[in-house]
């Protein structure tokens, strides 16, 4: 899957990734809180081949969902991170968005490269050509989780 | 046989295993609730006995939008045959606290700060909306048994400050991971609350008070009948053993928990909003505290001082006690129990520029509106109440 990253830095909060004032059941009020807590503006430049990186401890705080669901419903269906909030990575996989753990992510991509990403099979490929791998997940909950969810959104 | 750890025993897997496991008790609340309504359609819970639902974020209302979400969380409860659905009680996790929680129980809570019910040697759990309409489907669902990080509560004399040294020392280390305590203070209940509360900051799963005799006296209070059998930890299997030891008051500058100084390096900030409350605090404990350093004083005319009560039940105490007659002579304005600035829902945001110190547990960046957060204790937030400036010091 080729992709283009969007790129953020470490320790990004859920009250950054999708501030409260956004809490809402209207798709259209919630997609607009995505990552609006650093980039206001953020949804309108999301394209549809984009995901998400990020560094150390993405997502911490909140367990509000509404993040990962406006990421479901901006399209992006993958966010790489070195790590991520236990809230956020188990939010991602219920809302169809796969959440990578790759270590040193962050240093190795820039705003806007091409990435192909491999999640099922484990790896990524960065836009210079190095090959990054990381653990696959079980397929049980591939199987039951983000397949089952992307189907609901496309 | 080999030993077990808290979570072993509590999750019945070993380290690092995924396994499937049935809850005792699940809390809703309106903040997160609505989002699963649409998937609960058509669906039955496994047991309604054994939910709670608690109206506290949006109570009152402050939107229509809001009022409809409440409204259809009563209709959701109806409809499922929930019956413990409370509004005007509390703040979610106080009111669990308050004789629906038991020692040994494991319990699903739809909000992160649910590792509050680990004060009573409970294992609290947080989940988001998804997970939670599995739960509610099927009384169950999967965990990664988490390792154990020890702490060692050696010297402190306010939940808060024994909080934010846990945060400063172990920031977001304990992700996935649960933090079991070894109170060697002798802490009361009031402030284990408040630890187990605010270790959701370190990203932990669980935050775990081995059940002693505090946590026997404190569960009497609700349910004389309960008798108390725990799963303790049977051996110190952990990654890392911290200690703690407070011997000032600290405060957590913006936007991070973490950021900890004490309370000297902080202190001459002008103050615009001091906020005593959230389900980090506002227990009678730091309502007395409020009141020693308020009583006879008055709150600076540029400084608006909210207060909380955490529950009714702690409203109506601190009110028999005439904690409230004092707070409200200084110039504190009451807040009905319920999240309201916390999360920066209503009663209490920030302009532009302002800054608030407070007894909640969060100050990342829009927590509260806009603005600054700083977090202290119930002492330090009253007397800069009095003020206008975080002070050098609460004399005790």
């Amino acid at each position: 899957m080729r992709r283009r990253a969007r790129v953020f830095g470490n320790d990004v909060t859920l009250d950054e990734i999708h501030p409260g004032k956004y809490f809402s059941l209207d798709p259209e009020k919630v997609v607009q809180g995505l990552m609006a807590g650093i980039e206001p503006n953020f949804h309108q430049t999301v394209k549809d081949d984009d995901i998400i990186v990020a560094g150390r401890y993405f997502g911490m705080g909140s367990g509000r969902e509404s993040g990962a669901w406006a990421m479901q419903l901006a399209g992006i269906d993958i966010v790489i991170a070195e790590s991520f909030s236990r809230y956020m990575f188990r939010n991602c996989v219920n809302r169809g968005v796969w959440p990578l753990e790759i270590e040193g992510i962050l240093d190795k991509v820039s705003e806007k490269d091409r990435l192909d990403v491999y999640p099922e099979r484990g790896s990524v490929i960065l836009e210079d050509g190095e090959k990054l791998y990381f653990e696959p997940f079980p397929q049980k909950i591939i199987k039951s989780n983000i397949c089952q969810r992307k189907d609901d959104v496309r | 046989m080999t030993t077990k750890t808290v979570s072993e025993r509590f999750l019945e897997g070993e380290e690092g295993e995924y396994v499937e496991k049935e809850v005792d008790r699940v809390m809703l609340h309106d903040g997160n609730a609505p989002l699963i309504f649409d998937d609960m359609e058509g669906e039955e819970i496994w047991d309604p006995s054994k939910v709670t639902s608690v109206v506290d974020h949006f109570c009152p209302p402050s939107t229509v939008e809001r009022a409809n979400f409440v409204k259809q969380l009563r209709e959701f409860v109806d409809n499922k045959g929930i019956t413990d659905h409370v509004e005007f009680e509390g703040i979610c996790h106080q009111v669990m606290c308050e004789g629906r929680v038991l020692p040994g129980e494991l319990v699903a809570g739809i909000d992160s700060h649910s590792t509050t019910y680990g004060a009573l040697g409970a294992f609290g759990i947080g989940f988001g909306s998804s997970d939670t309409v599995e739960i509610l489907k099927e009384g169950r669902t999967w965990f990664k048994v988490p390792e154990t990080i020890q702490v060692e509560i050696l010297k402190g004399e306010h939940g808060t400050d024994i909080a934010l040294s846990i945060l400063e020392k172990i920031r977001y280390d304990a992700n996935y991971k649960t933090l079991e305590f070894d109170d060697k203070v002798g802490l009361n209940m009031d402030d284990r609350l408040n630890i187990a509360n605010m270790a959701a900051e370190t990203g932990c799963k669980a935050a775990f008070f081995p059940p002693d005799n505090t946590t026997k006296r404190y569960i009497e209070k609700f349910d004389n009948k309960s008798e108390i059998d725990i799963p303790l930890s049977e051996e110190e299997r952990c990654l890392r053993k911290v200690g703690i030891s407070v011997k000032e008051p600290l405060v957590a500058v913006p936007h991070k928990p973490y950021n900890v100084k004490p309370l000297s390096k902080v202190s001459g900030k002008t103050i615009d909003q001091v906020f005593i409350g959230s389900c980090a605090s506002g227990r009678l404990s730091d309502l007395r505290d409020a009141v020693e350093v308020l009583e006879n004083k008055e709150v600076h005319p540029d400084v608006r001082l909210l207060i909380t009560p955490a529950s009714k039940r702690i409203e109506q105490k601190a009110l028999k006690e005439g904690l409230i007659q004092k707070l409200v002579n200084s110039g504190a304005v009451m807040l009905n129990p319920s999240c309201g600035p916390c999360p920066g829902i209503d009663k209490g945001l920030l302009a532009e520029g302002e800054k608030c110190i407070t007894t909640q547990n969060r100050n990342y960046p829009g927590r509260m509106g806009e603005g600054e957060v700083y977090l202290a204790n119930a002492k330090v937030c009253a007397l800069s109440a009095i003020e206008g400036i975080i002070p050098e010091e609460v004399s005790r």
